[in-house]
């Protein structure tokens, strides 16, 4: 028991999952915590046993690693263990990666997050055991612990408390102490010799005391990971997870900058809500903040309120111009309870019907029903219109002459877009033309969604791409993106288009309120039908922004509006399932084998590992069966070595019932040893006789013949041995045999020399 | 014949004799070691290395104190066999030719002639050998390897059995010539008498206070006897197992911590030879290691000498560990 070291090894797990306690900031809920507790115990559990079973270390860990990502899979993919596996993995690596990149920390705990939290922490557990524990350098573990520590603190939002790295200091130091303390104690065999020298095993070596000063450097380090962590600032981080680490400044203010690029507000990590809102309405629309019609070749330029109407709480609003209320439409209502949008901006769904901001006073654009404040109004209650399924346009056309500025196609990467269109609606009305397209870029297009974007391509002749060509062509980019190109698609076919900025409506709390972050900010084409007004498409893919608007969805009750919606959590983790349904989508095409190929590496690991495993269960026996078999060749011609071998196969299997041999004496004094180990009356004992006395015959009196077989006896003695053991012991005799083990064994190490 | 005896005058061993079987082997070295036994209380350990030396035709070092019967031992073994025996009191001035003998002239007949030493006997029990000097001990040292002696350029051939049992004492005292390793490496096996338990020490008052044993002693096996008896302990098998285990156990205490000196190949030879007569004594034809184990201590512990750096160890510690780390193999490499 002592060569398994337990108290190192439950240091060292202890300590990896104190380097985890960070990672609680991270995440919404610790729904990782019990599976990697359990899977870092497991981990651990292996590496006594590997130590106890005095394996080679390099088989120890292999033992682990393989234990471990086992249960992982087995966990987390018990039911795609056929040829789905690939496929589930990647959805699995997907949902994580959008997961990581899309949130604000607290993220959601997604499946796959928690599926690589857990893997991502059992390895580091692992790599700390085998450092610590099974190489004895436990100063060199704290290498691992502090990767896995620096996972969190470059991800969270501000500074880490100080207790966290307090803690995994001390944890560490525990692993230290515990280790140092034994070796020290592997010297106390030479204090017991020389009696009158000093008992500190240093000073008996003629070395200083290094007692007082190792305690005074621990201390200094525990007080050193309490101040420096508290005291320094959070700088701006960046490190590991691009989305959740990308520091766009913290702090509670929502800005949206000049270019409209709301890649900064995507990827900021501030977990304070910019906005809280409840709604009756299952799937609530984005909420708007700005409106831009006018593309400026590489970037969007909002608009500014042409007029300014002053709002009345609850009476209905005037829409002027082309702002035409939608003929068919149910009005919902959401009350923003905290709102911290810095006025004049106020989100609002679009189409609102009429506002309330309390004593705030407040107004709002004719043309396009968005409200704005003077003063920060924190609650509000806003009254939209949402349009259902079966809202179609009343006509087709539209007159060019009232949409100039929402008409004008973007000539540089028109030629792109016009191609795009054509493949994507060849036919139909406009209105049909335009679904298709949004879902052309959702779907079938083969688009991927990414918040980086990729390096710009060049033309023909050489000039770098426009951003929308450039987007058209890598298919890769974030709600911008899809958004641009869709406004020039719909206005290359004559659709009137412009572009909404503001908010996705965030996830839902355990209050059933919503709650919107930085990260949530969104951008969607507006396109203008007859009898509909300003109508929302949604062409960014559904792992973004869960499902299109109801009427332009492609068909109602396809598998697409059963799709799961994006934005509750709670139904996320309950529905392992979901993340694999719908991550697939953004991975079809071009990305599907390219995108992940970490994925499909980390599967031919896991195809290593189960065929390692394997060979490990078929090893000791296959080990065995090849040694008598050797045995059984030598013996052929010689009568000396066909009895040793027949001895040599009683012995092992003897030490396969648990009956050591003792190491390599005369077959007397072996009988001897037996004797004292064996309790299998006289029989047995006489058994035991007849083979030694066989054994020495052939061995010393230079006379062996065919007469000399100590078969017989051997067997009666090991029929008499198994009698007496337990069934335990058996089975493992005959399953595992601890011959067999010395054999891999051997394999690893070196051979003996025989 | 008073002038000087060529080889061919002087017994000569009986090749042409049958050798005896193993039995008889065991039950002649069973009545001698009996008979040394009536005399010698609790010492069968030594008798038997004794008996073993005697049919090795091996020489015996017997160490220990003044007055716990290593003279006794000898002795005893010499009247229990009915063959010559010599007693040399080894004293600084001893001459060699005392030990060898010497060429005088003879008046009546003009003639040198030649009057043996005391080595031309069966047995010859050297008394405080560490007492002579170191050319009377190397005169006596080079009989016991040769089994001739040489003087005036005539070779004269010694008795068969021939058997040197020297003491001498360990404590050191003025005028003591230690032996030289090489020379203490000549005899077979050195043994030390040890105390007799309090059992042993009250029989031998109550038996040996009144007469002397000795003069009781009769012999049980004559020369032939033993002669005949040492042919057949020459062919005792041992396997190559076994010899192999016995190149093992030397070899390693050439590399063994705290050795100064390990032992030497003859050491080797005279380990297997022990080993042959100990395997007889147990009525074997053949050598089993634990005949090995049994004289390894007796046979290399006189041979090994320890350095300064053995930390106090003894030869015999040492070596007891060396029996017991060296694998027994199982087959000759």
């Amino acid at each position: 028991m002592t060569r398994a070291r337990p108290a190192q090894t439950l240091l060292a797990a202890l300590a990896t999952m104190v380097a985890a306690w960070p990672i609680t900031t991270l995440f919404v809920g610790g729904a990782w915590i019990d599976g990697t507790f359990g899977l870092v115990l497991l981990g651990a559990l292996l590496g006594m046993a590997g130590r106890a079973l005095d394996l080679p270390p390099m088989l120890t860990l292999s033992c682990q690693l393989i234990g471990v990502t086992l249960t992982v899979v087995v966990t987390h993919l018990h039911d795609h263990l056929d040829t789905s596996l690939p496929s589930a993995l990647r959805a699995l690596g997907a949902d994580a990666h959008h997961t990581v990149t899309a949130y604000a920390a607290p993220a959601p705990t997604s499946v796959g997050v928690i599926f690589f939290i857990e893997l991502i922490i059992a390895i580091i557990a692992i790599t700390v055991d085998f450092l610590a524990v099974t190489g004895r350098s436990p100063a060199l573990a704290g290498v691992p612990l502090l990767v896995e520590f620096v996972i969190s603190a470059a991800n969270s939002g501000g500074s880490l408390h100080p207790k966290y790295s307090f803690a995994l200091g001390l944890a560490w130091l525990a692993m230290l102490y515990a280790a140092s303390e034994r070796s020290a104690r592997d010297w106390s065999g030479l204090r017991a010799r020389i009696p009158g020298r000093p008992s500190n095993p240093t000073a008996l070596l003629g070395g200083h005391d290094f007692g007082p000063l190792t305690r005074t450097a621990g201390v200094g380090a525990l007080i050193a990971a309490l101040v420096i962590a508290g005291s320094l600032p959070a700088a701006s981080q960046k490190f590991v997870a691009k989305g959740l680490a990308r520091g766009a400044g913290s702090g509670a203010t929502v800005g949206f900058s000049s270019d409209l690029d709301l890649q900064r507000n995507l990827t900021d990590r501030d977990q304070s809500p910019v906005l809280t809102f409840r709604t009756a309405d299952l799937n609530p629309p984005p909420l708007r903040a700005l409106i831009a019609d006018n593309y400026a070749g590489d970037h969007w330029v909002p608009d500014r309120p042409s007029y300014l109407l002053h709002g009345d709480n609850d009476s209905p609003l005037q829409r002027w111009g082309t702002n035409t209320a939608p003929t068919n439409a149910t009005p919902y209502t959401i009350t923003v309870t905290q709102n911290s949008m810095p006025p004049p901006f106020v989100v609002a769904p679009t189409q609102v019907s009429s506002a309330d901001f309390g004593g705030t006073s407040w107004s709002y654009d004719p043309l396009t029903t968005q409200p704005s404040t003077s003063r920060l109004q924190e609650d509000y209650s806003v009254r939209y219109l949402s349009q259902p399924a079966t809202a179609r346009p009343t006509s087709e056309t539209v007159d060019p002459a009232n949409f100039t500025a929402d008409l004008k196609v973007d000539s540089s990467s028109a030629s792109l877009i016009n191609a795009l269109v054509k493949k994507a609606a060849p036919s139909g009305t406009r209105f049909q033309k335009v679904t298709a397209i949004q879902d052309y870029f959702r779907d079938s297009g083969g688009f991927t969604y990414s918040l980086t974007l990729d390096a710009t391509r060049k033309d023909p002749s050489g000039r770098p791409l426009d951003p929308i060509s450039n987007f058209l062509v890598t298919r890769q980019g974030y709600c911008m993106q899809f958004a641009t190109a869709m406004v020039m698609a719909a206005r290359s076919i004559g659709v009137p288009a412009r572009l909404g900025v503001g908010f996705l409506p965030g996830t839902v709390g355990t209050s059933g309120s919503y709650q919107v972050h930085q990260s949530d900010a969104h951008a969607w084409p507006e396109l203008y039908f007859a009898g509909m007004g300003w109508t929302r498409f949604e062409p960014t893919p559904g792992v973004r922004t869960g499902l299109a608007p109801p009427y332009a969805s492609p068909t109602v009750g396809s598998p697409e509006s059963s799709a799961p919606r994006r934005s509750v959590p709670s139904a996320r983790s309950s529905r392992p399932s979901d993340s694999a349904s719908s991550a697939p989508r953004t991975s079809v095409g071009t990305t599907s084998t390219a995108g992940h190929p970490q994925l499909i590496w980390l599967l031919w690991v896991l195809v290593a590992l189960l065929l390692i495993a394997a060979a490990l269960a078929i090893v000791p026996l296959l080990a065995r069966w090849s040694r008598r078999r050797l045995h059984a060749g030598h013996g052929a011609g010689d009568d000396a070595a066909r009895v040793q071998a027949q001895w040599d196969d009683l012995v092992s299997r003897m030490e396969d019932l648990g009956i050591d041999p003792a190491p390599q004496v005369s077959p007397r004094s072996q009988e001897e040893h037996y004797r004292l180990h064996l309790v299998v009356g006289r029989e047995g004992r006489e058994s035991l006789h007849r083979a030694v006395d066989v054994l020495e015959r052939v061995r010393y009196s230079g006379r062996p013949g065919p007469s000399d077989d100590l078969s017989a006896p051997a067997e009666d003695l090991l029929m008499r041995i198994r009698r007496g053991r337990s069934f335990r012991t058996r089975v493992a005799a005959t399953l595992f045999p601890r011959s067999g083990r010395r054999a891999v064994r051997s394999l690893f190490v070196r051979r003996d020399r025989d | 014949m008073n002038h000087s005896a060529p080889i061919d005058s002087l017994p000569q061993p009986a090749t042409q004799r049958s050798a005896i079987s193993l039995d008889d082997v065991r039950r002649v070295a069973g009545d001698i070691q009996a008979s040394v036994a009536g005399v010698i209380e609790g010492k069968s350990d030594a008798i038997a290395t004794a008996v073993v030396v005697l049919l090795a035709e091996g020489h015996l070092l017997i160490e220990d104190v003044p007055g716990v019967g290593k003279t006794m031992l000898a002795k005893a073994l010499a009247r229990s066999i009915d063959c010559t025996m010599r007693r040399l009191q080894f004293t600084p001035d001893l001459l060699p030719s005392d030990v060898t003998g010497v060429s005088i002239f003879n008046q009546d007949s003009h003639q040198f002639e030649f009057r043996r030493g005391a080595v031309f006997a069966g047995i010859v029990v050297g008394d405080e050998i560490n007492r002579a000097s170191p050319k009377t001990q190397s005169a006596l040292l080079e009989c016991m390897e040769e089994n001739q002696v040489t003087v005036d350029g005539q070779t004269y051939l010694l008795q068969r059995p021939f058997m040197v049992m020297a003491t001498q004492n360990p404590i050191e005292m003025e005028g003591t010539y230690p032996l030289p390793e090489a020379q203490r490496d000549r005899f077979m096996a050195r043994i030390s008498m040890g105390y007799p338990t309090a059992a042993a020490e009250m029989r031998m008052l109550d038996l040996h206070s009144a007469h002397r044993p000795l003069d009781a002693l009769r012999p049980v096996a004559d020369a032939a006897l033993v002669l005949r008896a040492i042919e057949a302990v020459a062919g005792v098998y041992a396997s190559g197992a076994l010899r192999q285990y016995i190149v093992d156990l030397v070899t390693a205490t050439r590399t063994a911590p705290g050795v100064r000196l390990g032992a030497s190949p003859r050491s080797a030879l005279q380990l297997l030879r022990a080993a042959r007569a100990q395997a007889a004594l147990d009525g074997r034809d053949h050598v089993l290691p634990e005949d090995v184990q049994r004289l390894w201590i007796p046979v290399l512990s006189h041979r090994v000498i320890m350095g300064g750096d053995a930390s106090g160890r003894s030869a015999s510690d040492t070596l007891a560990q060396l029996l017991e780390r060296v694998p027994v193999p199982a087959h000759a490499r």
